[in-house]
């Protein structure tokens, strides 16, 4: 499920974007049109002359008349009152029933959940037909009864969805805070659980809207809706469908209006669901790193060239320019720590290392070479064959890093077979090899992520980017989520490996104690520029720029 | 260990190309639905009925469902293309006094099971006839008072009262003749028919709720007129599906087309039978005003007359196929059809308004009336014109089977119905009876209607037709039925239908004499 | 939680859930206003004969009375008759279960076949002008009613061009050729809206895990495009697509009603319908049965091969 919190302002972001105005406008105008229904409507819509039955378009009647006569224009205008009215049946019901339970459920927890969701999930897979047609069976037909049913199927699927953000929201430290303070269980639900569980159900409000319009056709259609003279769309359709050889204008009206209110509604619906995602998605739609303008200067030449280094690397997510031409060096053994606080553009600069910033950022270099490779320029294909065999990656969250589906050994075995073509026995053997250096028994390679510690599933994701013998390692906060006991662990670990395999590190962190203990060089980022590089040692006794100051006064260092 | 994999990019053109090359193997396998039948099977009418077979049991079925049951069973007598009832199983009947029927019959006829047929099979029938539970058609049989069997080829019929109705009943479901060992055994005919027809059931190929089998019978006592080998009657309750399934060859016969369907017909090149006997009407039951005050005042009830339109009703419901006649007799009864009724009433809104000004509602008022899904457009329609006058209708729908109890109950002060009449009494009896169904408000002021409907019953044509003409005067003065229209009853055809007949009082065509030629 | 804990649950959790679907529509079912005994004497019975019919259907028996002796019958078989017909509600069914076990697998075939793709390769193109594409096109397609495209493909292939059938149901044991004539179209016209929701939910479900940090990690370790998607993507989002696919066959069962009622097909719909239509509640009590019941099971299963992917689960 995508995030399910909003920041503030969502509502306005969701205005922005041109498609969900569009659609809103739409919305807007038709729930106008049905209010003012009886202004709008140039006749009686239940009212015609048998004389006047199945006439043209005309002055009289602006989209012609149906076969009793009856202004079609006019039916349509009220058409939209009972569409509409359907819709917000099924969703009050869905609202009023649907989130109390959903609240009390993922709240409460306790038999009540237990209870409350089975009857929930029986009742969200019971076909909706169904549940109409039985109700219908027992009143006769009439768009109350059926959109009841269905209004109730709607609730379960909102008591669902309620109660999947209310159980993520429990977690999160601002309802523990104002537990903590003592405030009543009404008062977190009301104030702090409530506007957040709104965000996500408007985008679900949006889409049961929509099948309510559309389940009002339907039922009609089959004559358990809406019963006639009801001008009701469904029931228009329907009558329309007689009619089709002689005015088949006649079925394209009601159809259209289902058409378009059902679109607007899911578009509003995919919109507003869009701005609460996450931006960007994986650079799986990877763009080539462009050549910097004008071209970078040529390489100065000073011994064995560096086995990472990047020059005027910028990194642009539309208007912004988050890493605005950064350069740093790493040479083979060294290791390069990378600070700054956080929002500096320190993670970005290592992804663009990799070719890996997520769209819809664009990365621009004036080169960026990995073991003497350039990456300018190069075709993406091209590119996945120098990560994870020419350069490495580790980052900050161990256990999410690794993929919970599959056991620790396939994941570990892939970079093996995929880059050193080893045969599907040689790597497994070969992860065991590597756990067992990096102090996990080799026989816990058949084990699944959620069966290691926080610290394990480090050291192993440490391992698997060293795999295939990259030059350079990439290791962004690799200590950050961990406890200090196993945070010394860790850097233990890498120093041993660097030691062993003399693979250059670019080291990122906002601890500065950490650079400080590890590394040969620092580069202090502040506002994506690099505003100082210099020798561990000399940038701690005597840092050059007001902002290296600055931060290590902070630190206290 | 590995996960599932689902197919993507180039599995998914395989799938599109399978599809192209499945559509063109089927579109060139030829449009011709009929290339899969083998020489024997040509001779098959397909039949498409708006409505399933609830019973075999003639008794116990309504003349709407008689399409399944008129090829297993033979009728006493039978109606002609002239509507003209001829012989059948009877092959003569003479009627010495009003009250007395006396029909010869054939010795020929043997039933599908074996057993023969003969006068104590009728009488057999008879009796079951009026003794039975449940009958829609009770009011036949229920002036029965003696059945005598004179001699096995002779059966006397004697009635309490005349019953003018019963002869041409005959030719219906009430006239059906079920086998005498199945009588005698009191065996269950809801599953399964016993009759004497033309053609026999085909139990295994029929399929419950979907298609009725039925092939020729080889002993039939008439092979003149089976034109077919073998009847397909298939359930396609929706209109369109009807007429879409007559129309691309998939059957060859349609039975409950709309008038609105002539039209297209013609363009489809179709065949299309028709006959004018279902009369639309309004029945006006709360003449006492219990629950709607303003239908006690008589120029109410005439100004709703008046409100009618039956041209226009004709051409916008019916889209011309029918007649805006007045009277309650539709023309096709051709015997009873008195030309003198055509305008009555008039259409006249104007007038309409004034009477009920007169009568203190120059603004109208509000009526509630029932309506079913069957009937809505019609309903609506008749809606419509009421409002112009002022009169303010609000439908209130009905579940299918509820109009009947909830007017018989007194629920409603008046409806718009439809009914099939295949003789005057039929429906004049039915609805205007003092102490028939229809009177739930015990109301006294058809004495007189009464008393000329049972005359009539027992006198002569001509006497007959004045008496009933005089009574349709008063129903329609009275505001007690109001006509609306008479609609047809359609059949659409591929086949010819020159020789076909829709009887009087059905929905569906015979069977005899229509034939599949190949085309 | 445990594999088998969880297969004994789910199996176990389906017989409370039928009893009171079961007697939720009982009740239901026996408030209709209208009266059977009046429906089959009709309206020249007696009183004493109504009463003595209502007497003989078993219908002055109070309600929890009536509901277990349906119950007696359900659980071996007999699920009533027809009021009018006598025809075994059972056998009904039987009959009809064919025509709609087509329509609905044929449904999903077709919303798979096609929505499915379609969302993998607008997840993996997320953002570009050919994503939006195809969502557009996805969200219009499901904003048109099925009946009416139903409708539509009806007149265009099997009236205007005689390529399909307009009405009627072949079985495929008749023969197969008239069983594809009978069905493509229904299918096509059931399909598509489930086609574009699948699409949609699909994408969404495959971006939320592209999303995902361990993606990320593959790429790092020089995944193709190819391997990201099919050995990490695809599988961890095919337990949600699960739970999606589920919601389809419900969403696909249900508007095979209101296609039959276009093409004239005598599935279970129809049963319903005309069923609804005489007052006969027998066989409605029946279909809602039968229908809760595949579905549920289908539910089950999709529950279970899901609880089946997730290791925590299936590591016992």
């Amino acid at each position: 499920m995508t995030a399910p919190f909003a920041s503030p302002g969502w509502t306005r972001r969701v205005l922005h974007d041109r498609p969900a105005r569009v659609a809103a406008a739409f919305l807007v105008v038709l729930g106008l049109v049905a209010l003012f229904a009886p202004v709008l409507a140039t006749h009686d819509p239940q009212s015609g002359q048998l004389d006047d039955a199945l006439q043209e378009p005309s002055a009289e009647h602006w989209l012609g008349t149906d076969h009793l006569g009856r202004d079609e224009f006019s039916r349509l205008v009220y058409g939209a009152r009972i569409s509409l009215l359907a819709g917000v049946e099924v969703l009050g019901i869905a609202l009023l029933i649907g989130i109390p339970v959903g609240l009390m459920a993922g709240y409460r927890r306790g038999w009540f959940d237990r209870i409350g969701m089975r009857v929930v999930e029986v009742v969200v897979s019971l076909p909706a037909l169904v549940v109409a047609i039985a109700v219908v069976a027992a009143t006769g037909p009439g768009l109350g009864p059926s959109m009841l049913a269905i209004g109730f199927v709607a609730a379960t699927i909102m008591a669902r969805l309620t109660r999947a953000v209310v159980l993520a929201a429990r977690e999160e430290d601002y309802v523990d805070g104002a537990r903590v303070s003592g405030a009543r269980d009404r008062r977190i639900i009301v104030r702090h659980l409530l506007p957040n569980v709104a965000s996500a159900l408007v985008v679900q409000a949006t889409l049961l809207f929509a099948a309510a319009v559309l389940a009002e056709a339907a039922l009609s259609f089959l004559g358990l809706g809406a019963v006639p003279p009801q001008p009701s769309w469904g029931v228009m359709l329907n009558e329309a469908r007689a009619q089709f050889e002689e005015a088949p204008l006649l079925a394209v009206w009601p159809g259209l209006c289902i058409f378009l209110t059902v679109l607007a509604f899911n578009q509003l619906g995919d919109r507003t669901a869009d701005v609460f995602g996450r931006g960007g998605v994986a650079a799986l739609d990877a763009r080539p790193i462009d050549p910097a303008v004008p071209a970078a200067d040529p390489a100065p030449v000073s011994g064995s060239p560096p086995a990472l280094d990047l020059r005027r690397v910028s990194v642009t997510y539309g208007a912004s320019e988050v890493v605005s031409d950064v350069s740093v060096s790493v040479a083979g053994g060294e290791i390069v720590g990378l600070v700054g606080e956080s929002g500096a553009g320190k993670s970005t600069t290592a992804l663009a290392a990799l070719g890996l910033v997520p769209a819809p950022g664009r990365t621009r270099a004036g080169s960026i070479r990995v073991a003497g490779v350039e990456l300018v320029g190069m075709a993406p294909g091209e590119l996945r064959h120098v990560r994870g065999r020419r350069i490495g990656y580790v980052a900050q969250e161990p256990a999410a890093a690794l993929n919970p589906a599959y056991t620790v050994g396939h994941q570990f075995a892939e970079p093996l077979r995929w880059h050193l073509g080893r045969s599907r026995r040689q790597a497994r053997a070969e992860a065991g090899e590597w756990l067992e250096r990096v102090g996990i028994a080799p026989e816990r390679v058949g084990g699944y992520p959620h069966e290691f510690s926080g610290g394990e599933l480090q050291r192993i994701a440490l391992a698997m980017a060293l795999a295939c013998g990259p030059a350079v390692l990439v290791a962004d906060e690799p200590t950050t989520a961990l406890d200090a006991v196993v945070q010394a662990q860790v850097l233990d670990l890498v120093l041993d490996l660097r030691d062993e395999s003399g693979t250059a590190i670019l080291l990122i962190s906002h601890d500065l104690g950490v650079v400080a203990g590890v590394a040969d060089r620092v580069a202090v980022m502040r506002a994506g520029r690099i505003v100082e590089i210099q020798e561990t040692v000399a940038l701690f006794d005597r840092p050059q720029d007001p902002y290296t100051q600055q931060l290590l006064a902070v630190a206290g260092a | 260990m590995w996960g599932q994999h689902r197919r993507g990019g180039p599995a998914r053109g395989a799938c599109l190309a399978a599809a192209v090359a499945v559509t063109l193997a089927l579109g060139c396998s030829g449009d011709d639905t009929t290339s899969d039948e083998s020489p024997a099977q040509a001779s098959t009418l397909r039949i498409a009925d708006f409505t399933d077979v609830t019973t075999f049991d003639p008794v116990l079925a309504q003349n709407t469902q008689a399409a399944y049951l008129y090829p297993v069973y033979d009728t006493l007598v039978r109606q002609s293309t002239e509507h003209e009832l001829i012989p059948h199983l009877a092959t003569a009947w003479v009627q010495p006094d009003p009250t007395t029927l006396r029909f010869t019959l054939r010795d020929d006829v043997v039933f599908h099971d074996g057993s023969t047929f003969d006068a104590s099979v009728v009488k057999a029938n008879l009796e079951r006839a009026k003794a039975v539970e449940g009958n829609p058609n009770a009011v036949t049989f229920a002036a029965i008072s003696e059945v005598m069997v004179l001699d096995p080829v002779t059966v006397e019929v004697r009635f309490s009262t005349p019953n003018p109705t019963f002869l041409v009943e005959m030719s219906l479901v009430q006239g059906m003749m079920v086998s005498r060992d199945a009588t005698a055994g009191k065996t269950d005919l809801t599953r399964e028919p016993h009759g004497s027809g033309g053609w026999i059931w085909n139990q295994a190929e029929s399929q419950d709720g979907v298609r009725q089998v039925f092939d020729r019978n080889p002993d039939y006592w008439a092979p003149e007129l089976q034109g077919v080998e073998r009847m397909e009657i298939s359930v396609v309750a929706d209109n369109e599906a009807r007429y879409n399934a007559l129309v691309t060859g998939q059957v060859d016969m349609e039975f409950g087309a709309t008038p609105a369907d002539v039209d297209r017909a013609a363009d489809d090149d179709l065949n299309v039978l028709t006959l004018d006997v279902d009369v639309h009407f309004l029945l006006i039951t709360d003449r006492g005003g219990a629950l709607a005050p303003p239908l006690a005042d008589p120029r109410v009830r005439r100004a709703i007359g008046h409100a009618i339109d039956r041209d226009a009703y004709v051409a916008a419901i019916l889209d011309g196929v029918g007649s805006p006649s007045g009277g309650l007799v539709p023309p096709a009864l051709t015997e009873w059809y008195d030309e003198s009724l055509v305008e009555v009433p008039r259409f006249d809104p104007d007038l309409a308004r004034a009477l009920l000004a007169e009568a203190g509602y120059p603004d109208g008022f509000e009526l509630t009336m029932p309506t079913l899904p069957l009937l809505q457009t019609s309903s609506e329609a008749v809606a419509q014109m009421l409002r112009d006058v002022g009169i303010r209708v609000r439908l209130a729908a009905l579940q299918p089977g509820q109009l009947g109890p909830e007017m018989r109950r007194g629920s409603f002060a008046a409806t718009f119905t439809e009914a099939v009449q295949y003789h005057p009494n039929q429906l004049l009896s039915t609805f205007l009876a003092g102490h028939g169904p229809y009177n739930p408000f015990g109301l006294a002021d058809t004495r007189q209607i009464d008393e000329e409907l049972a005359t009539a019953a027992g006198a002569d044509q001509a006497t007959a037709k004045a008496l009933y003409a005089d009574v349709q005067r008063q129903a329609i003065d009275g505001g007690m039925m109001i006509p609306v229209a008479f609609a047809p009853v359609v059949v659409l055809a591929r086949v010819p239908v020159d020789d076909a007949v829709i009887p009087l009082g059905a929905r569906s065509a015979l069977p005899y004499r229509v034939r599949r030629d190949d085309r | 939680m445990g594999m088998a804990r969880l297969v004994l649950w789910r199996v176990l959790a389906v017989v409370p859930i039928m009893l009171v679907v079961s007697f939720v529509t009982f009740v239901l079912l026996s408030t209709n206003p209208v009266d059977p005994a009046e429906q089959l004497l009709g309206p020249t019975a007696s009183e004493e004969q109504l009463e003595a019919k209502r007497h003989e259907l078993g219908l002055d028996e109070p309600v929890l009375v009536r509901y277990a002796d349906w119950l007696g019958g359900a659980v071996t078989g007999d699920l009533g008759q027809s009021i009018y017909t006598t025809t075994p509600v059972a056998t009904s069914i039987g009959d009809r279960a064919g025509v709609t076990l087509s329509l609905t697998v044929g449904g999903l075939i077709v919303a798979l076949v096609i929505g499915f793709p379609a969302g993998v390769s607008s997840a993996m193109r997320a953002g570009r002008p050919a994503d939006r594409l195809t969502m557009v096109a996805a969200t219009a397609g499901q904003a048109v009613p099925a009946f009416w495209l139903g409708t539509l493909l009806l007149l265009v292939f099997a009236v205007r061009w005689s390529i399909f059938n307009a009405v009627f149901y072949v079985p495929p044991s008749d023969s197969v050729t008239g069983w594809l004539k009978s069905i493509v179209l229904p299918c096509i016209a059931l399909g598509a809206s489930g086609a574009a929701w699948i699409a949609r939910q699909t994408r969404s479900e495959l971006v939320t895990v592209l999303q995902q940090d361990y993606i990320r990690t593959a790429l790092a370790k020089g995944a193709s495009r190819h391997q990201v998607l099919f050995g990490h993507a695809l599988r961890n989002a095919g337990g949600p697509l699960l739970t999606v696919v589920a919601l389809l066959v419900s969403a696909v069962l249900s508007a095979s009603f209101v296609i039959e009622a276009v093409f004239a097909l005598p599935g279970l719909g129809s049963l319903a319908l005309e069923s609804i239509n005489r007052n006969d509640p027998a066989p409605v009590l029946g279909f809602v049965v039968c229908v809760v019941f595949v579905v549920v099971i289908v539910n089950v299963l999709l529950d279970l091969i899901q609880g089946w992917l997730n290791p925590k689960v299936r590591a016992l």
